[in-house]
């Protein structure tokens, strides 16, 4: 069992909360601007040949003489696509990221998506991590952000987008003491430096601003935002901060 | 575990040295970072000292400690001691004296080394000097053999010294700074240890050691036969005899001490006469000076306008072929010489150099400077010997050199070489040079198993006592090598066993079993190991 019965159930009472407008090519739960449909109504147009009958308003014919068209939003599904980054400095945090690929996948399935577990079990590490352009709905992406060439791949994004900054305690607050090669996962370059609580504390302000620049880069892009760490629990990342950067509700 | 040098061990400080120069390089550990972003723009630092006091002690380092830590084992020699005993190094001497033949004694010696080798001396090397005739180290024992002269132990045992801890000398008398084996013998010996003879007179030196005795001497030469009863004095005191006569015809003069004793070797001695009594010098030129110079040399016939002779000189032109020529030349190119090379030669020898140069000298044509350079005047060859020949290119008027002490110095030196004493009555000893007259370097016959030597310029050295026959320009000549030493002419000597107890405890070493070769191998892994954890690590 990924998931306990009680965060299973919490999971059906989520949905991502949207702030643009969407179109979705199924019909779905999710109220759309497009005009149509029969649960909310949005506003009344002129009549035009080819209307449904049904659909005047019979009430503002009575009072003006004139033929108006009542028009409901239409309900359709949200198109939610995850992306998870499988390279390899994601190494200590992947099975983190996939479990909270999977709740995620959970709830958009739930919401009319069909996004497979069984691709987000196949995903290895040290794979190349490509953001395809996205045109509509909702794209998830959980990654560590170490890669700045992510951020041009992010803008080509045209839809709503949530980026999980997942950092592992490692990085957060790195146990490192004393000499030490470090080698980049990703590009094996090395760097050797004497480690002591001085450095330690240069780190912690440098990925603390690393951190805001991200933050800030998508707030300018009207990108949802969230950092968490790995050693941080699955459904408490899901129930409380993505209901708090406004990506569940 | 004991160690050879113990000071090595203070090369273990070095360890100190290798733990502060590892705090100040320790490796890296190595990490892998998510990346490197962030890392890269942390500056550099050397490590602050209080990192330094708490060294990471990683294997590596405890390798490389162990590795300098054997190293320095091994160079301290460590040895355990057995209870093997060590094998000394000890070197027997053997006194090959003539004396030592009386009673025996050489295979007695043989005899005693045989007995310590396999006794006292089993297990030790054991090494064996004699001089046969040189000082030498032997292959073996059957090498031994003694010789007709005296041997000086001194430089023998020194050589013995230089590779062994202990000398063990066999002799007849004590031997200073090394154990000794005395074989004494019968005592009691006469002997006779000079003799000298001249055309008018006899002259020999005889002892006896022990009580004081008569003894008969018999003298031989020619027809004649003396024997005359001699009073020594017994106890080694030397008492002088002559006999006076005409001996200018004798070819040879015999003397013999009668009587048994122990050592007959050195009971006899024979005078020789090499050549004929007077020497024949033929002078061609006119050269007055030159001829009374000639004349006042003893023995000297001068003979005028060349015919045969020993020694033949020619004044400006050729010598007759003789012993020996000389080829006197008028100096071309005359100069006054400053500077001499040195005069070392025989025919050299007793010159003045202020002397000789007095009237000029020439340097000798390209022909003639061929053979040894005898006289160099700066650095220009005046003098030269070669094949017989001696050329002299020097101004020979009355007022030069011809003048001065030098002139009848060197015809003297000139008949001295060309006749090496071939007129006089000769007396050889064994274990001493003696010049044969020129001409006479061919030996015809020598007692059986003769140890001797004959150089090509004629010296003979003889160590076997006995006769040899030469052949020289006068015909086959017999001599006889005589020993005539007084230091041989006691036999007495002293008997006394081995004054060292080869046994004792404080004279025997254990064996050491070496671990240096053990501890090296141990640095070399533990090296190996160090190194290869090194590289695991890059």
């Amino acid at each position: 069992m990924l998931f306990d019965d009680a965060f299973l159930r919490k999971l059906e009472t989520l949905r991502f909360a949207v702030r643009r407008s969407i179109v979705g090519r199924r019909e779905g739960e999710r109220q759309t601007q497009r005009r149509g449909g029969s649960s909310g109504f949005i506003s009344h147009r002129s009549y035009t040949q080819g209307d449904e009958f049904r659909a005047i308003d019979w009430n503002l014919y009575g009072r003006l003489g004139l033929l108006y068209v009542k028009e409901f939003a239409k309900e359709e599904s949200l198109p939610v696509r995850l992306f998870i980054d499988p390279s390899r400095s994601m190494a200590p945090k992947f099975d983190f990221a996939r479990l909270l690929g999977a709740a995620l996948a959970l709830v958009a399935n739930q919401e009319g998506n069909s996004i497979p577990l069984r691709e987000l079990e196949a995903l290895e590490l040290g794979s190349s991590f490509v953001l395809p352009t996205v045109g509509r709905g909702l794209a998830i992406v959980v990654s560590d952000l170490w890669d700045e060439s992510l951020r041009p791949s992010l803008s080509r994004l045209h839809c709503e987008t949530a980026v999980i900054h997942v950092l592992s305690p490692g990085e957060t607050e790195p146990a490192l003491e004393g000499k030490v090669r470090m080698v980049d996962a990703e590009s094996g370059e090395s760097c050797t430096r004497f480690v002591g609580e001085e450095e330690r504390a240069e780190y912690r302000r440098l990925l603390a601003l690393h951190c805001a620049e991200w933050k800030r880069w998508c707030f300018d892009r009207d990108v949802n935002y969230l950092r968490c760490t790995s050693a941080t629990p699955v459904e408490e990342v899901v129930k409380v901060y993505l209901r708090e950067a406004g990506v569940l509700e | 575990m004991s160690f050879e040098t113990p000071g090595a061990l203070w090369a273990l400080a070095s360890l100190a040295l290798l733990a502060i120069f590892s705090l100040w390089r320790q490796a890296a550990a190595r990490t892998v970072v998510p990346s490197l972003l962030l890392w890269k723009k942390i500056p550099e630092r050397n490590p602050p000292i209080k990192a330094l006091r708490r060294p990471k002690w990683r294997l590596e380092l405890l390798f490389q400690a162990l590795a300098i830590a054997s190293l320095v084992l091994a160079l301290a020699g460590p040895f355990r001691q057995t209870l093997v005993p060590k094998a000394r190094k000890i070197a027997l001497v053997f006194d090959t004296s003539a004396r030592m033949q009386a009673g025996g004694r050489i295979e007695r010696m043989k005899e005693e080394a045989r007995k310590l080798s396999q006794g006292p001396l089993a297990g030790d090397d054991l090494s064996f000097f004699a001089a046969v005739p040189a000082p030498q180290r032997l292959g073996s024992l059957s090498e031994l053999r003694g010789i007709d002269a005296h041997v000086d132990l001194e430089p023998l045992v020194a050589a013995a010294r230089q590779g062994a801890e202990q000398v063990i000398v066999f002799t007849d008398r004590p031997v200073a700074g090394a154990h000794s084996v005395l074989l004494g013998t019968a005592g009691g010996n006469a002997a006779l240890t000079e003799l000298t003879a001249t055309e008018e007179e006899i002259f020999a030196r005889l002892v006896a050691h022990g009580e004081p005795r008569k003894a008969v001497l018999r003298v031989e030469w020619g027809p004649h036969r003396i024997e005359e009863t001699v009073s020594l004095e017994g106890k080694g005191t030397p008492r002088g005899w002559f006999h006076k006569g005409d001996f200018s015809g004798t070819e040879e003069i015999r003397l013999t001490l009668l009587g048994e004793d122990g050592f007959a070797m050195d009971n006899t001695a024979r005078a020789t006469r090499l050549g004929p009594a007077h020497v024949v010098a033929s002078v061609e030129g006119e050269m007055p000076l030159l001829q009374r110079a000639l004349g006042a040399v003893p023995g000297v016939v001068v003979r005028p306008g060349g015919g045969e002779a020993r020694l033949s000189v020619g004044v400006d032109r050729p010598p007759r072929k003789a012993q020996l020529s000389v080829w006197l030349h008028s100096p071309e190119g005359r100069f006054l010489p400053k500077a001499w090379g040195p005069l070392t030669h025989p025919l050299t020898q007793g010159l003045r150099p202020v002397e000789l140069g007095q009237g000029g000298v020439g340097e000798l044509v390209a022909e003639f400077r061929q053979g040894e350079p005898l006289l160099v005047a700066d650095g220009k060859v005046v003098g030269a010997l070669g094949k017989g020949i001696l050329h002299l290119s020097i101004d020979l008027a009355p007022s030069g050199w011809a003048s001065t002490p030098s002139f009848p110095i060197f015809w003297k030196n000139v008949v001295d070489f060309a006749s090496r004493g071939a007129g006089t009555l000769s007396v050889i000893r064994t274990g001493q040079p003696y010049d044969l007259p020129t001409g006479s370097a061919d030996l015809v016959r020598s007692p059986a198993g003769a140890i001797y030597s004959l150089s090509s310029l004629g010296r003979f050295l003889a160590y076997t006592a006995g006769e040899y026959v030469f052949r020289t320009p006068d015909g086959e000549r017999r001599v006889e090598a005589d020993l005539l030493d007084e230091r041989e002419s006691d036999t007495a000597g002293i008997s006394r066993p081995l004054d060292w107890n080869p046994e004792a405890p404080g004279e025997r070493q254990f064996a050491r079993r070496g671990l240096g070769g053990w501890a090296a191998s141990l640095a070399l892994v533990w090296l190996i190991l160090a190194w290869a954890l090194q590289r695991r690590t890059e």
